[in-house]
């Protein structure tokens, strides 16, 4: 008999990266790397379990950039011109290790997995990976939910609620042109909440949204079953939190499955590791070493010293700890379901590019979890939270306190002398928006163009990764030129059009290279301050 | 869009025939990508963002004209030393309506800038008045920020009565 409820929540999502006006551009191969290392094998994995009759259900929310990625022809063409040089190197290291067996061994794994990759993308789905998750959205597997139009950190627009409103129409609008629906709920970027942002989702009808454990647990009243149900808020949407025990299995760097030792590491990779001379045409093109892919050495340790990776190992270690999650998840709803009327619920949300990327074998991880729920005793069932809504006749009513997954649960991570100084230009282009907005009511074709495009660089610059990225110290530099190039873009076109003095030029190359969000409307920012 | 994308590219591809270039740097040659941003917008306004329970980040953009106002209504008052301070007011809100106490005063200097701000209460209401104070202590407040409210730090209090397994693991 079912104990309670599982419901995993994975959450894809890049910023919007695209530079055509180069051949070869590092940050596009953070799209690269999650298409062949994470979103192709989950659907690989999908496609298996549904193959196999498997029974479950899984959330997987798409970043709406995310969306406009997958469907741009300039990183699809891109990508596969990536994916036959993996392919290549993957056949000169297996030529190369000929007489290495175990490194060798792994180089034909590697050899295998990429043109399986390219099988999936290219024959299987015709370089549509959306289709793919609209298939198994069909076949009632698995519930895509939108987020945010560019994971725009919501919580800092309370100044400017236009840009919030825009954030979450454009949002559901992308998911709209894809998937032919409203999305049932909404992942906030960041898992960022600020009391009675959710209002803004009641006038599009999304049913549910997600706050960090304490978000929850320090709401107003007490939340009675904890984070183990769903509750209604002020505005009547509601709200589900993350359970930190099943969280931290996963997450925590320390206490992780990820962190075992019989898993792959991720920092030894061969684009360090092997000769410049050999490796350079598969690493950037000026001549920087950077990860290609290829690991052959599993964790252990911390220095450099490893030991070689064995693929059997790795699955014999993630088939012992998805009977371990589902035991800890087991015993955890039993001690819920003793204390509640309801069945209780675990929701489980994680970046969608763990699976695959960091974790390499989290894809199989989660296939031989789904796996092992579906051939145990029934007492955790896989749910969306749509559906567990529906086993519910009533919520009770919690307004969430302020909260994200972030560094210390709040807002520091976003907010700090590394990233403060954007957020006074972004608020006031923000209002700058919204003013043209409401002024340009019946605009000729090039100023409504401009005014599409302003919104979007708008939208662009108020990606949150970028403040993340500038506190990570790692490309810092590109995602402060991303805020200034669409600030300074916006501002640029704003007095152009002040002065209806349009540079057409700069048009037409803005929407050629930000093509996203091809359906656009500017007005979306006018509303009453 | 895609239809324009079509169209450039083959005019691109033309010129790739022609000069022997490759298309993505005539493409794109026009394409600028190198912007700087102002560094004031002539606009009098404090603005407050919530960092975490205990601490605030105010930016500010305050001309000198709205000072010497101060100074100008008051020149013949003998109000001396007169410092630009931003003052931290908690907001409690009672049926008579809102009241605000000063908690903290901060001394600015630059007509630009920003501040974070170190609270001393986790989950209140906050507002900052910029103005200028004199050597008595007297306020001459001129702007007003925005309000904000910032969560209770921790947990424990509130979530008495949840149910939570947290600590204790499955």
């Amino acid at each position: 008999m079912s104990k309670g409820y599982l419901a995993i929540v994975l959450h894809a999502h890049l910023p919007f990266i695209k530079h055509p006006e180069h051949e070869d551009f590092l940050e596009e191969r953070w799209f690269f790397e999650a298409v062949t290392d994470t979103y192709v094998p989950l659907i690989n994995v999908f496609d298996s379990l549904l193959a196999d009759g498997i029974h479950f259900r899984l959330t997987l929310s798409l970043s709406p950039t995310l969306i406009c990625m997958l469907k741009d022809e300039v990183l699809i063409d891109r990508y596969l011109t990536h994916l036959d040089k993996l392919i290549r190197l993957a056949e000169l290291e297996c030529e190369r290790l000929k007489h290495d067996r175990p490194f060798r061994l792994l180089a034909e794994e590697y050899l295998r997995r990429f043109k399986t990759v390219k099988h999936t993308f290219l024959e299987k789905y015709n370089k549509d990976l959306l289709s793919a998750f609209r298939k198994f959205q069909n076949f009632g597997k698995i519930e895509i939910i939108t987020s945010c139009a560019t994971h725009g950190y919501i919580p800092f627009m309370d100044v400017c609620p236009a840009s919030a409103k825009a954030q979450v129409a454009v949002g559901i609008d992308t998911y709209k042109s894809v998937f032919g629906k409203v999305p049932k709920g909404i992942w906030f970027p960041e898992c960022a909440y600020q009391p009675g942002q959710e209002k803004i989702l009641t006038q599009f009808g999304i049913k549910y949204f997600f706050v960090e454990t304490h978000g929850l647990l320090a709401g107003t009243p007490a939340p009675k079953y904890g984070v183990y149900s769903s509750y209604s808020t002020p505005s009547g949407v509601n709200v589900f939190a993350r359970d930190e025990l099943s969280s931290k299995a996963v997450w925590s760097s320390e206490e992780g499955y990820p962190g075992n030792a019989s898993y792959r590491e991720y920092y030894r990779d061969i684009g360090f590791d092997l000769d410049h001379d050999y490796i350079e045409p598969f690493i950037s093109s000026c001549g920087s070493r950077i990860h290609t892919g290829i690991k052959y050495y599993r964790v252990t340790g911390r220095n450099s010293e490893k030991q070689v990776y064995v693929r059997e190992k790795a699955m014999e270690t993630a088939r012992f700890h998805a009977k371990d999650f589902l035991f800890a998840r087991e015993k955890e709803l039993t001690r819920a379901a003793a204390k509640m009327d309801t069945p209780p619920i675990i929701v489980s949300p994680y970046d969608a590019e763990l699976f695959g990327h960091w974790w390499f074998e989290g894809p199989d991880w989660l296939d031989l979890l789904l796996r092992e729920i579906n051939d145990s005793s029934g007492a955790v069932k896989t749910i969306t939270p749509s559906e567990y809504l529906g086993l519910k006749n009533e919520s009770e009513e919690i307004t969430p306190s302020a909260s994200s997954w972030g560094y210390k649960g709040h807002n520091e991570m976003w907010l700090n002398g590394t990233n403060d100084w954007i957020y006074r230009h972004m608020h006031k282009a923000s209002e700058f928006m919204r003013k043209a907005a409401r002024k340009h009511k019946d605009p000729t074709p090039v100023e409504r163009r401009v005014l599409n495009q302003m919104a979007r660089e708008l939208l662009l610059a108020e990606s949150s990764d970028w403040a993340f990225i500038m506190k990570t110290g790692t490309f810092s530099d590109y995602a402060a030129g991303r805020v200034k190039e669409h600030l300074g873009r916006f501002l640029a076109f704003a007095e152009q059009l002040e002065k209806n003095v349009i540079d057409l030029k700069m048009l037409e190359a803005a929407e050629d290279v930000y093509n996203l969000f091809e359906n656009m409307d500017y007005r979306v920012y006018a509303v009453d301050s | 869009m895609k239809k324009r994308r079509k169209r450039l590219n083959t005019v691109y591809s033309d010129s790739f025939k022609k000069n022997g270039e490759r298309p993505f740097d005539r493409t794109y040659s026009n394409f600028n990508r190198e912007f700087s941003l102002p560094e004031k917008y002539g606009r009098n306004e404090i603005v407050l963002m919530v960092a975490d329970p205990l601490t605030i980040y105010a930016y500010w953009e305050i001309e000198e004209e709205v000072f010497n106002e101060i100074r100008k209504e008051n020149t013949n008052k003998k109000i001396k030393g007169l410092k630009r301070i931003l003052r931290v007011y908690e907001i409690r809100e009672t049926f008579t309506g809102k009241i605000f106490e000063n908690r903290i005063d901060v001394k600015f200097g630059s007509f630009l800038g920003s501040q974070y701000i170190c609270l001393p209460v986790s989950g209140k209401k906050w507002t900052v008045d910029a103005g200028l104070v004199s050597e008595t202590g007297r306020f001459f407040p001129a702007i007003r920020s925005n309000e904000v409210k910032t969560p209770l730090f921790g947990i424990a209090a509130n979530a008495a009565g949840s149910i939570s397994f947290s600590s204790g693991g499955a």
